[in-house]
């Protein structure tokens, strides 16, 4: 099986000298194609560091990071957001809908970022609604959803651009536990049934166990996964 | 994102607050206002001169006085107070006959009539009431914009006029073909009271053209020897001196290539020559100062506009934090988030100068109505106000363009934001 994300000896470092914090320390992580990862670890373990890294939101002070097998170590910020536009989908902990348009413009916008025009973009964006059961919401704006159809909303987004890795931050986070299995059950089915990698950042230990593999990280190293 | 994806996203964005959005855009249009309204005016004005420069012709004439400090009389006061009189002097203005002479011999002038002011009392036909007209010497070779017959001709001496149309209905002829040939008479008062008539032939009838020698309300021009005449009766009895007085020439020359020559010998003798054209242009210096100066309000008030569109989208920026950051996790570049917000600033600049060159349009038509109602009721033709095409569209693009300038600075600081930061959540 091939590997997606492979990051090798990663560390991000903050400030200088006397003030200088490690928040990953010689990082070693392989994501294959198809897997469901989580990262789990206390708040302020550099969990999020490490997925912002992962996900070319953040650049590691040193270490090499490759997509698809490719460093991306000398990519221009350009590349970058192109790369991060077509293979990656992000589902957060808060949703960030945009309130003042319609749930359809929500989905849309991976797409017309990637420049695919307003038509096309729809009507993919559509087709993902569907997807996830919220097609009769396309035209309501996004303060008229409930939590979990907001969520499921994200995952529409997330998956538009028909992404290799849809990465999650506390993607149940907001959530009470009933619909929180809706959207968990929701996540896995894409993993199965579409192949997307999966990468939940989490510290709900339940739902790290249902995934794949867990990374455990603590203190900016990984302890274990 | 394509860019109508970024001018669409800029657009909205720009009425999410539309309180502040308005009052940023009312900035802008006061400014506009103010410089479109002025612009209007500035070829209003420009576009009117230079149509009657065009239509006066007499390229070839100069107009020529003494250079002297001297006032002439008529023209202005002596800055030196009140002047003792002395018998048979001459005024300094004044040009002698041996000057003239002079003038007449220069190679390359053709022909010099003396420009006299004239006044008289009415005009009639026979059997007709009298009416008002101010009477003017013909410049030679002007365009009269004749609807009938020709200019009158300075080398005749029978008295000729060409006539404004106006008086075409009320002496009673059918039109102006039938009043050429018909035959004037002028009552010229003299100093000690007594009245006379001067009988002239009309050559032509012109159109009015509000420049054509100060002929407001329409008149006639009449020839070297009506005006002769008529001055004669006007100055009958006075002294020889002040009879004879000759302050102003039109010196016709025969090649207008040469005329700079010509005018610097003029020069040479004492005497400021002046073409019809230079005398437009110098009233269209005053024009253009004064629209100067109020273009400069405008721009000031624009300026402060321009801080306005800063500071409302630095707020706009600083309230869409989470969205920018947003947007660029999922993979949009810094420099389209620069332009969305450059966009959003061109986009006030654009409502805001579309909505001022409206506004200036609109007052423009009631300054023209009225103004066409009053104190330009004597020049027809006169749009005070004038917009063009392109004037409008440059309006526009300079204040979009400066607008946009004024974007810039949030726009970099939106561009610059790391999408980490941007998306946690406090």
């Amino acid at each position: 099986m091939s590997v997606v994300i492979e990051a090798k000896n990663l560390t991000k470092r903050y400030g200088y000298r006397d003030t200088v914090f490690m928040a990953l320390d010689g990082v070693d992580v392989k994501i294959k194609k198809g897997e469901s990862v989580a990262i789990v670890g206390k708040s302020g373990s550099g969990k999020s560091t490490l997925m912002h890294i992962l996900a070319l939101m953040d650049k590691q002070t040193d270490g090499e990071l490759l997509i698809n097998e490719t460093n991306v170590g000398g990519y221009k910020s350009k590349q970058l957001d192109q790369l991060r536009n077509k293979e990656f989908g992000f589902v957060f902990q808060h949703f960030f809908l945009n309130p003042r348009e319609t749930v359809l413009e929500n989905v849309a916008l991976p797409l017309k970022i990637a420049g695919i025009s307003r038509r096309e973009a729809h009507k993919r964006a559509r087709a993902a609604l569907k997807a996830v059961d919220l097609e009769d919401k396309a035209r309501n704006k996004g303060t008229a959803l409930s939590g979990g159809q907001k969520q499921r909303a994200c995952i529409a987004r997330a998956v538009v651009t028909d992404p290799q890795v849809v990465f999650a931050d506390e993607p149940t986070g907001n959530l009470d536990s009933t619909t929180g299995k809706q959207v968990e059950e929701l996540l896995f089915n894409l993993n199965k049934n579409q192949g997307i990698t999966l990468v939940i950042v989490t510290h709900d230990s339940e739902l790290a166990a249902k995934c794949d593999r867990q990374i455990v990280i603590k203190d900016g190293k990984i302890l274990e996964g | 994102m394509k860019i109508f994806d970024i001018l669409i996203t800029a657009t909205r964005n720009l009425f999410r607050s539309k309180v502040r959005t308005f009052l940023t855009i009312s900035a802008v249009f006061i400014g506009t206002f103010a410089i479109a309204l002025t612009v209007g005016l500035n070829i209003g004005v420009t576009n009117f001169l230079n149509q009657e420069i065009g239509a006066l012709g007499a390229e070839d004439v100069l107009m020529v006085w003494k250079n002297t400090d001297e006032p002439i009389p008529g023209f202005g006061t002596d800055n030196d107070g009140p002047r003792r009189y002395v018998e048979n002097e001459l005024p300094p203005a004044q040009i002698s006959q041996s000057e003239m002479d002079e003038i007449l011999n220069l190679d390359n002038v053709s022909e010099v009539i003396v420009f006299r002011m004239v006044s008289v009392n009415n005009i009639r036909v026979e059997n007709s009431e009298r009416y008002h007209i101010p009477l003017d010497i013909g410049l030679p070779n002007m365009n009269m914009n004749l609807l009938s017959g020709e200019h009158i001709n300075h080398q005749s001496e029978n008295p000729e006029i060409v006539l404004s149309y106006e008086f075409v209905e009320v002496f009673g002829f059918s039109d102006a073909d039938d009043a050429i040939g018909r035959e004037v008479i002028f009552e010229v008062s003299q100093p000690d009271g007594y009245t006379r008539e001067v009988a002239a032939t009309i050559v032509g009838i012109h159109q009015i053209s509000a420049l054509v020698m100060g002929a407001g309300g329409g008149g006639a021009v009449g020839n070297a020897a009506l005006i002769d005449e008529i001055s004669a009766i006007n100055m009958y009895g006075l002294p020889e001196e002040m009879v004879d007085a000759i302050f102003f020439l039109a010196v016709v020359v025969d090649d207008i290539y040469e005329m700079e020559y010509t005018r610097e010998v003029l020069t040479d003798m004492g005497l400021i020559s002046q073409t019809l054209e230079e005398q437009v242009i110098e009233i269209m210096g005053i024009v253009n100062a004064i629209s100067a100066g109020i273009i400069l309000f405008g721009a000031i008030a624009l300026m402060a506009a321009l801080f306005g569109i800063v500071n409302t989208l630095y707020m706009s920026v600083q309230e869409r934090t989470r969205e920018i950051g947003l947007m660029k996790a999922l993979g949009l570049g810094k420099r389209k988030i620069f332009l969305i917000f450059c966009w959003e600033a061109a986009m006030i600049g654009f409502f805001g100068a579309a909505i001022g060159l409206l506004a200036a349009m609109g007052v423009g038509s009631i300054i023209n109505q009225v103004a066409a109602e009053t104190f330009l009721s004597t020049m027809p033709g006169f749009q005070l106000i004038t917009f063009t095409l392109v004037s409008s569209l440059m309006v526009i693009l300079i204040v979009m363009f400066i607008a946009f300038l004024a974007g810039t600075l949030p726009a970099k600081r939106a561009s610059k934001m790391d999408p980490i930061t941007a998306l946690r959540v406090e």
